[in-house]
């Protein structure tokens, strides 16, 4: 068979043709798409802030008694852990009997763009972190950070590790004088001083248009696997939802976004102990907690090369660190999310 | 004023604009032929059976600058020249933005053109494949070849110093272009006494500093709290102490009592 063959076969295709008015007639049928719809109480707020506690999933007597805080990225939102019922990784953390707390950062405004780091640590998850205690009566909690929320949790941690039990960082970057991932090939030779200036906030969409640059080909792929399972309600379903969540991108407050990529990632400060917030010099040998590090070996975001070394340069005596055979998102979401990572951090932290 | 004449009537000056603008039509004509010429021989380096990835990088930079030079001439000049009148500071922040968003454009589309590189040179690389593999009997088996492929030359061009450089011009062009709108929306803003993104800066910076300081100095009275708070147990504690002092005493005494009972026995 020949290209121009194979072209035609394409066009002439009846079933290509019948998918695509299959796909038009599924996408403006009935689905069912909502996200985020575990049942949760906002307890706590603070400007765009706000703080969830969701509602335990066993009986009162069989919720572990440290709740666990998770503290989720700046870019995108924490719906991608509640993605929908039975596939969501918020609820498979309650079914296991955690008391789960989880920061929603809002949507970053025009009067936000001078929120730094300081700000976010010191300030927003500190606060987090004051009201567990003070509603649990406990004096430290556990702290879960996902992707760069990993970041900020580890910064947290190194400056008030009397407030943390156990650490548990996923899919978290940490090392980036790396050349295997793209994104940061980016982020270091970009002009941030002048992105800020001239933007404020860094805008949502165009950190969303760089994310698909990065993987072009998945970008165009999923659509056509989206052709291709059209006729599965459940994975249409869970399609749009993750639609839903990739093109759910919140602005970044300029100010920490400049500080996240200068220092963090241009120059490699967190990793070095070099860096240096609100006059406060961020040491991680001073995180002596717990800590379990999860990471996708597949991972293009943050892939092992950066999120692994965190292992190496705490503290603590007592560390685990997991490499999974999986991507960014499946650490998340999907099978080897539930049957094997969600078990393993629920016994790791019940353990301590 | 005594003006030589032409044979058909006109004066020489009436020429001497036709003649300036006819080679100006000219020297546009040329910046135009020359890129275009540039493009066919891009298409030609890009379909080569065997491309020269030097080659292809070398003309897709003098694409780059004769797209540039010949919007210049063409258009970027006039845009960028300085305006008169009362409107003047409007209308020129006005033009350099129209500059700004036609230069965009065209990094835009030079990024389109290099993006398109990796998958002539996958289209290539399918083309090797499929002769070897015998057993493609569906679109879908192609495409299937096709996506890995795809993926290791996009990866490989993305990570490239080139492809950081691609992806940057452009976001440079964005930026630019963004930064001349934001001299347009604070000249609207001024035209309806609105306050402009720069006074909004200045406040919200204000808000932000004021929050600061505030949220640090709340962490100070929580660390003042919980001293206040150990301060009052001990003080609690040293009091309980104090209000039990005979029954101490009475223990004590009836201790020693006890005790110089035993030595006297």
């Amino acid at each position: 068979m020949d290209f121009s063959e194979i072209l035609e076969r394409i066009e002439d295709s009846k079933e290509f043709q019948g998918k695509m008015s299959q796909v038009m007639e599924v996408l403006s049928g009935d689905l069912d798409c909502d996200v985020a719809t575990t049942p949760v109480d906002v307890v706590y707020t603070e400007d765009k802030m706000r703080l969830f506690h969701y509602r335990p999933m066993v009986d009162k007597k069989d919720v572990h008694p440290e709740p666990i805080l998770i503290v989720y990225a700046l870019i995108n939102r924490y719906i991608m852990l509640d993605l929908e019922p039975g596939r969501s990784f918020v609820q498979n953390l309650l079914k296991n009997g955690l008391d789960v707390y989880l920061i929603d950062w809002g949507y970053p405004s025009g009067a936000d763009r001078y929120l730094d780091l300081g700000d976010y640590v010191n300030g927003y998850i500190d606060n987090a972190v004051e009201f567990i205690m003070s509603d649990t009566g406990l004096e430290k909690i556990n702290l879960m950070g996902i992707c760069m929320g990993g970041t900020l949790n580890v910064i947290y941690t190194a400056l008030h590790p009397e407030k943390v039990k156990n650490l548990i960082t996923l899919a978290t970057p940490t090392e980036f004088d790396i050349d295997d991932a793209v994104l940061f090939l980016w982020a270091k030779a970009l002009d941030v001083d002048r992105v800020t200036d001239v933007m404020g906030n860094l805008p949502g969409d165009l950190a969303n248009i760089l994310y698909l640059l990065v993987v072009p080909v998945d970008t165009v792929n999923k659509y056509v696997q989206l052709i291709d399972g059209i006729e599965n309600k459940k994975f249409v379903n869970t399609f749009l939802r993750m639609e839903k969540w990739i093109f759910d991108s919140p602005d970044m407050a300029g100010e920490a976004f400049r500080q996240y990529i200068r220092e963090i990632l241009q120059k490699n400060l967190l990793i070095k102990n070099e860096l240096i917030l609100e006059g406060e010099k961020v040491d991680l040998r001073h995180i002596r907690c717990p800590l379990l590090n999860v990471f996708g070996k597949n991972d293009y975001l943050a892939p092992p090369s950066s999120a692994r070394p965190l292992s190496e340069v705490v503290g603590s005596k007592d560390v685990s660190t997991l490499g999974v055979d999986t991507g960014h998102v499946g650490i998340f979401v999907g099978s080897t999310s539930y049957k094997t990572i969600i078990p393993k951090i629920v016994k790791w932290v019940k353990d301590r | 004023m005594d003006q030589e004449k032409t044979p058909k009537g006109g004066s020489p000056d009436d020429f001497e604009f036709f003649n300036q603008a006819m080679k100006k039509g000219m020297e546009v004509g040329r910046f135009y032929l020359d890129m275009m010429n540039t493009f066919s021989r891009s298409v030609n380096v890009a379909f080569d059976r065997e491309p020269d990835r030097e080659a292809q990088q070398e003309i897709q930079d003098e694409i780059s600058q004769k797209s540039l030079k010949t919007y210049q001439e063409i258009i970027g000049k006039y845009l960028t020249m300085p305006q008169l009148g009362l409107g003047r500071e409007a209308l020129q922040k006005g033009m350099l933005s129209l500059d700004a968003c036609n230069r965009l454009m065209i990094s835009v589309g030079e990024f389109v053109i290099k993006f398109n590189i990796p998958f002539k040179e996958a289209m290539d690389a399918l083309q090797r494949s499929m002769k070897e593999k015998k057993d493609i009997k569906s679109p879908r088996d192609l495409y299937d070849i096709l996506v890995p492929i795809l993926d290791e030359r996009y990866d490989d061009y993305l990570k490239s110093p080139e492809g950081v450089q691609d992806v940057m011009d452009v976001i440079e062009a964005y930026l630019d272009y963004e930064d001349k709108l934001n001299g347009v929306r604070e000249e609207w803003f001024k035209s309806q006494s609105l306050p402009s993104k720069k006074d909004m800066d200045e406040v919200y910076w204000n808000i932000h500093h004021l929050k600061k300081r505030m949220r640090q100095q709340t962490a100070i009275i929580r660390e003042q709290e919980k001293i206040i708070e150990g301060l009052n147990k001990r003080v609690r504690a040293v009091e309980k102490s104090q209000s039990m002092p005979k029954k101490k005493r009475t223990t004590s005494v009836s201790g020693v009592a006890q005790k110089r009972g035993r030595k006297a026995s």
